[in-house]
C-alpha cells in the first residue's frame, strides 16, 4: 500500500494539533504571566516580548515533536488500528501523553531529590495508554467527546500559527543579524 | 607657516581621498585595522563572587584563610576601607562594569539590567578597541549583565567554560547571548520551575543523571556548583584553565573574570575541610529585625564552611599566581583582585539576600598589583567598585569617561580623600523604573558611616556607625551624636531626592 496515502491530511492534522498547541502553550504561558510581575520590575516592553519569543518558538518545535508521534503511529501501524481513525485516537493519545508529562513537571517543579522513578515509570504508562488508545473503539460515548472537543479547539490555530511564525522570525533575526 | 612640498601635498591627498570617498570603510579600518600596541599593559580583573574583605586573613582576620593573597600583597596596592555598589551580583556587577551606582544603572533587581541608554557606558567600551577585550562571567547571574554589553567586547566566554558540564544554551545565540540566557536559561529551561512541558523536563533529566555521577573526589561537602542552574565545577580545573588562558593573552588585552567561588553552597576541598574546627569565636553581635532571624549554632556552621571554602580558593590562588610569575604576568599586566559583594554571618542573617548593609555584607577585597611591582602600598582611604571603571579607563590610556560616577584609585592616579562620600544601595524589591521606595542605602564618609532604611517600616530609620573607632558596628551612634548624624542625613537625602527625581511623576 502506498504510504503516502497513509499521511494524515491537513484537515485530520490541525484538531490534533490543537490540541497539542493548547496544552504545550497554555502551560507556558502559564509560567510566563506567574513570571511577569518580576519581569515587569526590570524589562521593558520589547524586552519581555523577546523572552516570550524565545518562549513560543520553544513550544513550536516542542508541539510540532509531539504531534510527530501520531502521525509517526499512522505510517507504521496496522491502518485498522490507527489510521482509520486517526483524529480521535491521535487526540486521546496525545492528551493522555501531555498528562502524563505535566504529572512529570509539576513533579521536578516541587520535588528534590529528582523525580526518576517517573522517568522510569514511562514506557509502562506509554505503554498503558497506547493500550487504551487502541481500545478507543469500543467506547463511541468517549470517541464522539473528542471529535467535538478538538474540533473545537482548531481555533486555537487561528491565534497560535501567527504567534508561533511571528516568534520564530523575531528570533531569527536577532540571531542571523 | 610652514611650506608643504608637492610630495607631502600628493600624499596628504592620496591619504585623504578614500576618506572622503568611503567614509564608513575608512572609519572602519581605523578602528579594527589599528596595530595592537604592544608595549601596553595587559589589565586582569579577577572577580571572586560573594568575596567579604572581613573573612580574609589578609584583612586582619584571626583565621588563616589567606595566605596566598597576603604573599600578593607584598607586592601589590592594598585598598583597605573598599566597599561594592550593591550587595547582591546583580547590582554589584552593574557598579563594577558601568562605574556607577545601583540608583544611576537601575540593574537593581533579581535579573535585573542595566538601564538600556546606559549599555554603551562601560568598562569594555571605556577600555576602547585597541584592546583585546574578554569576559568569563562563570556566574550566570554575572553573566546577565556582563553579556548585556557583548557588543564591546571581543570574546566572551560561557559561564560552563572549566565546567564539569555544558547544559546551558548561551553560547548556541553567540549574537544574542543576554535575551537567550535570560529567555532560555533563566526562564524555560530553568532547572526548577520551567516554562517548557517537554523539552525542559528530558532536559532536566539528562542534567540531574550526569551531576549524579560526577566524581566527588576530594570535595567532601559535595562539588562546587552554581546554585541556581546546570554548572559543577573542580576549583583545580578552574583555576588550571585560568593558568593557562591568562598568560596566553595576546597584549594588550582587558580580560574580566568573574568566578562564582566562594559563592554559596560552600563546597571546601578535602585539603581545608574542617581547618577551621577551633576557639575563634566572632563578636556577638545583636539579631537585626530586618534579619532571617538565624540561629548563631547555623551562622557558626556557616561561616566555618565558608572560611573553609575561602581558604581551599586561596590555595588555588597560590598555584595560579606561581604560574603567573613563571610566565611573566606580573612584568606586563595589571591584576586587580576584587569582588562584586561580601557575605554576612551575623546580627541573625546568613549569606548576602538581605536588606542589611553592615560592614561584612558590603566590605570587599581590593588588591591591584602594578606591572613590576615589588613592593605593598596600603591605602586606607574610603573607595568604592565605582572606582575601577574610570582607573582602568585611566590604565589603558584612555580618558576618564563623563558619565563615570567613581574617581581614579588612591596609587594609580587619584588621591586619598578620607571626605569622599562614597554609596552602597540595596533595593532589590522596587521596580527599577521607579523611585526607590524600599531600600537601604549606606553612605561612608570619613570614618562614619550612616545606615537609611525606607519604605520597610512606617517610619525611616537611621543607623550611624564609626567604623574607626567600632569598625564591628556595635553602638549606633545616631541618636547620640545629633550634629554628625543631622549633618550626613542632609547629604544622603539629597543625593536620594536627586537620583530618584528622574522616576517621579510629574
Amino acid at each position: 500500500m502506498n504510504i503516502y496515502k497513509r499521511f494524515p491530511t491537513l484537515k485530520q492534522l490541525a484538531p490534533v494539533y490543537s490540541i497539542v498547541v493548547v496544552v504545550i502553550y497554555s502551560w507556558s504561558l502559564l509560567r510566563f504571566f506567574w513570571r511577569l510581575p518580576s519581569l515587569l520590575n526590570y524589562s521593558t516592553a520589547g524586552q519581555i516580548g523577546v523572552v516570550l519569543s524565545y518562549l513560543i518558538t520553544i513550544n513550536l518545535l516542542e508541539s510540532l515533536s509531539v504531534v510527530f508521534v501520531p502521525v509517526i503511529l499512522s505510517l507504521i501501524l496496522p491502518q485498522k488500528w490507527f489510521s482509520e481513525r486517526f483524529v480521535t485516537k491521535s487526540v486521546l493519545l496525545v492528551l493522555l501523553g501531555l498528562g502524563y508529562a505535566i504529572f512529570i513537571a509539576s513533579h521536578i517543579n516541587t520535588e528534590e531529590p529528582f523525580p526518576y522513578v517517573l522517568f522510569q515509570w514511562a514506557p509502562l504508562v506509554f505503554l498503558l495508554i497506547f493500550v487504551l488508545v487502541l481500545l478507543l473503539d469500543r467506547i463511541p460515548f468517549l470517541t464522539r467527546i473528542l471529535e467535538d472537543l478538538s474540533d473545537r479547539f482548531v481555533v486555537f490555530l487561528f491565534i497560535s500559527v501567527p504567534a508561533s511564525v511571528i516568534s520564530l522570525i523575531v528570533v531569527l533575526v536577532r540571531n542571523i543579524f | 607657516m610652514s611650506k608643504i612640498s608637492r610630495r607631502s601635498f600628493l600624499k596628504m591627498v592620496g591619504s585623504a581621498a578614500p576618506a572622503i570617498l568611503f567614509p564608513k570603510a575608512s572609519s572602519w579600518a581605523r578602528d579594527n585595522l589599528r596595530q595592537p600596541d604592544a608595549s601596553k599593559p595587559n589589565v586582569v580583573i579577577l572577580l571572586f563572587d560573594a568575596m567579604s574583605a572581613r573573612n580574609l586573613s589578609v584583612y586582619g582576620y584571626p583565621r588563616s584563610t589567606t595566605p596566598n593573597l597576603e604573599r600578593f600583597a607584598e607586592r601589590a596596592l592594598v585598598y583597605h576601607s573598599h566597599r561594592s555598589g550593591g550587595n547582591f551580583t546583580i547590582p554589584g556587577t552593574a557598579s563594577l562594569l558601568t562605574g556607577t551606582y545601583p540608583w544611576t544603572h537601575r540593574a537593581i533587581n533579581h535579573r535585573g539590567m542595566v538601564k538600556q541608554d546606559m549599555v554603551e557606558n562601560n568598562i569594555f567600551r571605556a577600555v576602547g578597541k585597541e584592546y583585546h577585550r574578554l569576559a568569563l562571567p562563570q556566574n550566570v547571574w554575572a553573566n546577565l549583565i556582563t553579556s548585556q554589553f557583548a557588543n564591546d567586547i571581543d570574546t566572551l566566554l560561557s559561564p560552563s567554560t572549566y565546567g564539569e558540564m555544558d547544559y546551558l544554551n548561551d553560547d548556541l545565540f553567540p549574537k544574542d547571548v543576554n535575551m537567550a540566557t535570560r529567555a532560555l536559561d533563566d526562564f524555560t529551561f530553568k532547572e526548577y520551575e520551567q516554562a517548557s512541558l517537554i523539552f525542559g523536563p528530558l532536559l532536566s533529566a539528562l542534567y540531574f543523571r550526569d551531576a549524579a555521577r560526577l566524581s566527588k573526589d576530594g570535595y567532601p561537602r559535595g562539588l562546587p556548583n552554581n546554585e541556581n542552574y546546570p554548572l559543577y565545577f573542580r576549583l583545580e580545573d578552574l583555576f588550571d584553565g585560568l593558568s593557562s588562558l591568562v598568560p596566553g593573552l595576546s597584549s594588550p588585552s582587558f580580560a574580566y573574570i568573574h568566578l562564582y567561588p566562594p559563592h554559596a553552597p560552600y563546597r571546601a576541598t578535602s585539603r581545608f575541610y574542617r581547618k577551621f574546627i577551633d576557639n575563634f569565636r566572632p563578636v556577638k553581635k545583636p539579631v537585626h529585625r530586618f534579619s532571617g532571624h538565624t540561629s548563631n549554632t547555623r551562622l557558626a556552621s556557616a561561616r566555618r564552611s565558608y572560611d573553609e571554602y575561602i581558604a581551599s580558593i586561596d590555595w588555588e590562588i597560590g598555584n595560579l599566581f606561581d604560574t603567573f610569575e613563571k610566565e611573566g604576568v606580573f612584568e606586563n599586566s595589571y591584576v586587580i583582585i576584587t569582588a562584586d559583594h561580601g557575605e554576612m554571618f551575623e546580627r541573625g542573617q546568613v549569606a548576602h539576600t538581605t536588606s542589611l548593609l553592615y560592614e561584612p555584607v558590603m566590605h570587599i577585597p581590593l588588591l591591584i598589583s602594578v606591572p613590576g611591582q615589588k613592593t605593598r602600598r596600603d591605602v586606607y582611604a574610603p573607595t568604592n567598585a565605582v572606582d575601577v571603571l574610570p582607573t582602568v579607563a585611566q590604565l589603558t590610556g584612555n580618558p576618564m569617561p563623563e558619565w563615570a560616577e567613581g574617581h581614579l584609585l588612591p596609587g594609580l592616579g587619584g588621591v586619598e580623600d578620607y571626605e569622599r562620600s562614597t554609596f552602597t544601595v540595596e533595593a532589590k524589591k522596587v521596580s527599577a523604573f521607579a523611585p526607590l521606595g524600599k531600600a537601604t542605602v549606606a553612605m561612608q564618609k570619613g570614618t562614619h558611616k550612616l545606615i537609611y532604611y525606607t519604605g520597610y517600616e512606617s517610619e525611616d530609620t537611621f543607623e550611624l556607625y564609626d567604623l574607626e573607632s567600632d569598625p564591628e558596628e556595635l553602638e549606633d551612634l545616631h541618636p547620640a551624636q545629633p550634629a554628625i548624624a543631622k549633618k550626613l542625613k542632609e547629604e544622603l537625602l539629597d543625593t536620594f531626592l536627586d537620583v530618584n527625581k528622574p522616576y517621579m511623576k510629574q
